[in-house]
């Protein structure tokens, strides 16, 4: 014996209606309050594919440090201001700011010390100098060498300007450090900006500007700290006199600017969709009752995002806006109640004759999202539990809830049917045979599917990046001032001890030059090897720098340094060092010159280190380093090219899998619940003609597809999958429960949902807003148009021919 | 004389030279700023001469200057070698007879180098008040004008520079000679003769290569 479930819930319900208003109001409240509790997330690795070499960029790109440092540039607007000016309130601006989010202020490069400090790093020459650069200067050790060499730093001595030299000269007469000097000045200047140093300030090349770098405790992804960290800043930009313009360059700037913008979107997309679900829903049904629809979803959205929160405990803000589109698919079930209660009232028959297509439609848009769950993508897990969760709430709401508070006196007092737009083509007054409408149809589609031949995927990670334009303006500034505008790619060797990074940093770094060129490719390599490779290089000059050779060019430089003058001890500096390097400490990490660059070269980490290179992010370098890095374990490449090309073919392969995973689902569903091929083909008949529709629209409007939308494709399959359902069941079995006026407001919210996305500025959130309303109202035109007189010729004809 | 009661009678010469307070200084550099407003060139013949820890004796070198404003700087020296140096705006190009190549030098390239000749280049063109940002500028002498050049801690000419003195002319036309003490303890001396203000340059001075004059 069958249980009528339903019927014996639907009963109790009835009976208890005071205490479900009062349950329900209750977990409205509870929601409310918890959703000043839910806190949400802008990282972009949330919507990132679990690809290795994907999740191992952007774990890269959060742990390097420089995520951890804000870039401060101030302007100078005034024309009649000098740079002294400029200098003097940086300095105070920079000593003003005091913050525990801050660990540190740079404003002054300390230049006190910066030849001395060269001058000492240069004691460790001998252990820099390899092979190569010995035979070099083997081959400077014979009287003409000399003479050329002592020549040259006569000349040096005429030069104006010639006393910074000079210590430098004595310390080093053959010149032997010079690859040295010049690699630290390679790397110094290996970030690209155009920098220069005045009383320890760091000045734009045109003077007008500044630049203090931050170091902050709060990690670039974390939205709550990069809201109270800028905010402290622009506090203190105000004490700033009038003729500095001051701008911030920093990731944190862009979290915060994404989390505005969709905060915004989030709050325009509602009020524009709820405002229009009202005045929709009071203008046509003329029902104060019909408010109750509109509540539905959002009652169930709000509940959702407390649950999806307890689940997932970080919810990522591109979930939540979808809000209003699922809000706008969700309302389709309510529509379909209460437009079948007004025409038959509010009896259990008049639900059962509606249950049956409104839960076929749900399980057949929940298969799509559910088949996010089998995606790799976080985001993906949460946009599927929070989509169906809502689903499910307002599909229960719909058939359990919303019944009962429409009674059928009401109804029949007020004798009121709905005003709604009767979309019924088949009233039309000028008739189109059914063939002729097929035929018309089969050429629509397949000219929109000659046009998305032209569609193109993009995939640029920065169309993730909604920042405002203030922004990017700004930094567009920064660059014209600063440059370093093309950020380098970055190549990185791991190691579980720093030895081990550098030796293999050092062998990446003879491959890499070889396939690039040394101008190319920025290591700390290039002036500081390994430990083992310092104390061969140490060896090699003590052995090549013998008692008598030493003695031997001492007499050269006093012989052939007569002509110029040239004092007893005008190379002591010289002789005094040429033995000192292995008494050294093994790094000079006391020297700010040494301990800048390894702070930029290497990252410590929790387990062992990493050392990175810099090259220029190109395809042909890329390709070439690419070959070097396979060579070598625990070397890998970051670069913004590749990471886009990563996330593509990551994203490429995830797509195509979850596309056909939907879609299967949902024409399996189809199947099943219509229980005939030819039903469910007909069914399915919006779909087709949705996604033919949005593929041409991206094509002809030269849009680029991206991940989101495609994701939106798979949610237009669901909704305009219910359309033919509803419209297949009605051309079978025509219950008058108002089928096509619920299919029509149905549409109409949905596109009201997702063509309120159409003002959303983040780009994401307005792709899909496009897909969605291309797909669905294509999606709606074909169930109403094609499926009816497809219906008639394929199988009412062939069901009279069988009777 | 023990080298303690050496060092007293330096200290009490040295706490007698005068020192004048900050309003006089800011006051005299504006009257220099001002007087140097007007000019637009400046050629003299210079004699440079070096004490270097380097060499026995002191190099002598004899040779030309011109400025003309902005940012144009020949520097040329007749003996010992004949050196030529023509900066114009940001690029440098040198020659001398020894090599006699002409070596074409960018100064954004070389910043160190950019910082010595820019510096050598303020002092000459008198535009001192620029110069507060790296030095602290004492005044040692009204008449006639004598200033003293400290260069402040994070400077880049601190790491090599003890102290600057310039020395301006009786008629306070220009600068009669400026001292350049290093902290290597070198020293040098250039003196200024025949200085011309604002007189045509010859084009030929901007020339480098053993043709030029």
């Amino acid at each position: 014996m069958r249980v009528d479930y339903f019927g014996r819930i639907y009963d109790f319900l009835q009976k208890r209606k005071l205490l479900v208003v009062c349950l329900i109001i209750a977990v409205i409240l509870a929601s409310v309050i918890g959703l000043r509790l839910v806190q949400y997330n802008n990282d972009i690795g949330l919507m990132l594919p679990q690809d290795k070499k994907v999740q191992r960029s952007m774990q890269f790109l959060r742990e390097a440090n420089f995520s951890d440092k804000l870039v401060i540039s101030l302007r100078l607007e005034d024309p009649g201001r000098s740079s002294e000016d400029l200098i003097s309130t940086t300095d105070q601006f920079s000593r003003s700011l005091k913050s525990p989010l801050i660990k540190q202020v740079i404003a002054n490069v300390s230049g006190n010390n910066l030849i001395s400090e060269v001058i000492f790093f240069l004691e460790y020459t001998p252990e820099l100098l390899n092979q190569e650069s010995l035979l070099k200067i083997d081959k400077q050790l014979n009287p003409q060498g000399i003479k050329e060499r002592l020549r040259f730093i006569y000349r040096q001595s005429l030069a104006p300007g010639s006393s910074f030299m000079m210590p430098f000269l004595r310390a080093d007469p053959l010149g032997a450090s010079n690859l040295v000097l010049r690699n630290i000045e390679k790397l110094s200047t290996s970030l690209g900006y155009d920098v220069i140093v005045r009383n320890g300030f760091l000045l734009s090349r045109d003077e007008r500007n500044t630049m203090v770098i931050i170091k902050t405790s709060v990690p670039i992804t974390e939205g709550f700290g990069s809201r109270k960290l800028i905010s402290y800043l622009t506090g203190k930009f105000e004490s700033l006199p009038k003729f500095i313009k001051p701008s911030i360059i920093a990731g944190h700037l862009h979290t915060v600017s994404n989390e505005d913008i969709i905060k915004r979107d989030i709050l325009v997309t509602s009020t524009v969709a709820g405002i229009s679900f009202l005045l929709l829903f009071l203008l046509f049904f003329r029902d104060a009752r019909a408010a109750i629809i509109f509540f539905m979803p959002f009652i169930s959205v709000l509940i959702s995002i407390n649950i999806a929160y307890l689940f997932f405990r970080n919810l990522s803000y591109f979930v939540i806006g979808m809000g209003t589109v699922i809000a706008g698919i969700a309302i389709d079930y309510g529509i379909y109640v209460y437009v079948a209660v007004r025409r038959a009232g509010n009896g259990i028959n008049t639900i059962r004759q509606v249950i049956r297509p409104v839960i076929s439609g749900a399980f057949t848009t929940i298969s799509v999202f559910v088949a996010f769950f089998f995606s790799s993508v976080e985001g993906y897990h949460q946009l599927a539990f929070f989509s169906n969760l809502s689903i499910v709430l307002c599909l229960s709401f719909s058939l359990l809830i919303l019944p009962h508070f429409l009674k059928r006196k009401d109804i029949v007092q007020k004798n009121v049917l709905p005003r709604a737009p009767r979309l019924n083509f088949n009233n039309l007054s000028f008739k189109v045979s059914d063939s002729a409408r097929i035929f018309l149809w089969l050429i629509f589609i397949s000219l929109s599917l000659l046009l998305s031949v032209g569609v193109r995927f993009s995939n640029d990670i920065t169309q993730f990046d909604g920042t405002s334009k203030g922004i990017l303006l700004a930094e567009e500034d920064f660059h014209r001032a600063w440059g370093g505008k093309s950020i380098p790619a970055v190549f990185i060797v791991s190691g579980k001890t720093l030895e081990e990074a550098y030796q293999l940093n050092e062998e990446v770094y003879l491959e890499a030059v070889g396939a690039i060129g040394e101008d190319n490719f920025s290591s700390l390599s290039s002036f500081w090897p390994s430990k083992k490779k310092r104390l061969e290089n140490l060896l090699r000059w003590e052995e090549f720098w013998s008692k008598e050779k030493e003695a031997k060019f001492k007499r050269m430089l006093t012989n052939y340094g007569k002509p110029y003058n040239f004092s007893q001890d005008a190379f002591g500096p010289f002789f005094k060092n040429l033995h000192i390097a292995g008494t050294l400490p093994d790094e000079p990490d006391n020297l700010s010159i040494f301990s800048n660059l390894k702070e930029r070269f290497v990252i410590k980490k929790a387990d062992g280190y990493q050392i990175v290179s810099f090259f220029p992010d190109n395809d042909a370098y890329l390709k070439k380093l690419s070959e070097v890095s396979n060579n070598y374990s625990g070397t890998f490449i970051v670069s913004r090219k590749s990471f886009s090309n990563l996330v593509s073919r990551a994203y490429g392969r995830e797509m195509v899998w979850l596309f056909f995973l939907a879609a299967g689902a949902t024409l399996a569903f189809t199947i099943i619940l219509l229980k005939s091929f030819r039903l469910a083909t007909l069914a399915l008949i919006p779909v087709v003609t949705a996604i033919a529709i949005i593929m041409s629209v991206f094509s002809v409007f030269k849009l680029s597809l991206n991940a989101p939308a495609i994701i939106a494709c798979m949610v237009v399959v669901g909704i305009v999958s219910d359309y033919g359902m509803f419209v297949v069941y009605y051309c079978k079995y025509k219950f008058k429960t108002g089928t096509y006026t619920a299919v029509a407001f149905a549409a109409v919210t949905t596109l009201i949902g997702a063509g309120s996305l159409l003002f959303a500025r983040h780009p994401l959130l307005f792709s899909i807003g496009i897909t969605l309303s291309t797909g669905v109202f294509s999606g709606y035109i074909a169930s109403i148009l094609v499926i009816p007189p497809l219906y008639r010729i394929w199988i009412k004809e062939r069901l009279l021919c069988a009777n | 004389m023990t080298k303690k009661s050496l060092s007293l009678i330096v200290c009490l010469f040295l706490l007698n030279a005068p020192c004048y307070p900050q309003g006089e200084v800011d006051s005299v550099l504006s009257y220099l700023e001002e007087k140097m407003s007007v000019v637009k060139t400046i050629q003299t013949d210079f004699v440079q001469e070096k004490s270097l820890a380097m060499f026995s004796d002191k190099i002598v070198l004899k040779g030309s200057i011109s400025i003309q404003k902005p940012r144009h700087l020949s520097w040329r020296v007749y003996s010992p070698m004949r050196y030529y140096m023509v900066m114009a705006l940001n690029s440098i190009r040198q020659w001398d007879e020894d090599t006699n190549q002409v070596q074409q030098i960018s100064l954004n390239r070389n910043p160190s180098f950019k910082v010595a000749i820019e510096q050598m280049q303020n002092w000459f063109s008198g535009s001192y008040r620029s110069m507060l940002t790296d030095y602290k500028i004492n005044l040692l002498s009204k008449s006639p004008i004598v200033l003293e050049f400290i260069p402040k801690d994070n400077s880049p000419a601190c790491n090599f520079i003890e102290r600057v003195v310039v020395r301006f002319k009786g008629d306070e036309v220009y600068i009669g000679n400026i001292s350049i003490e290093e902290k290597s303890k070198d020293r040098t001396v250039l003196t200024f003769i025949n200085t011309r203000i604002n007189q045509p340059i010859d084009k030929n001075v901007w020339e480098v290569g053993p043709n030029a004059r």
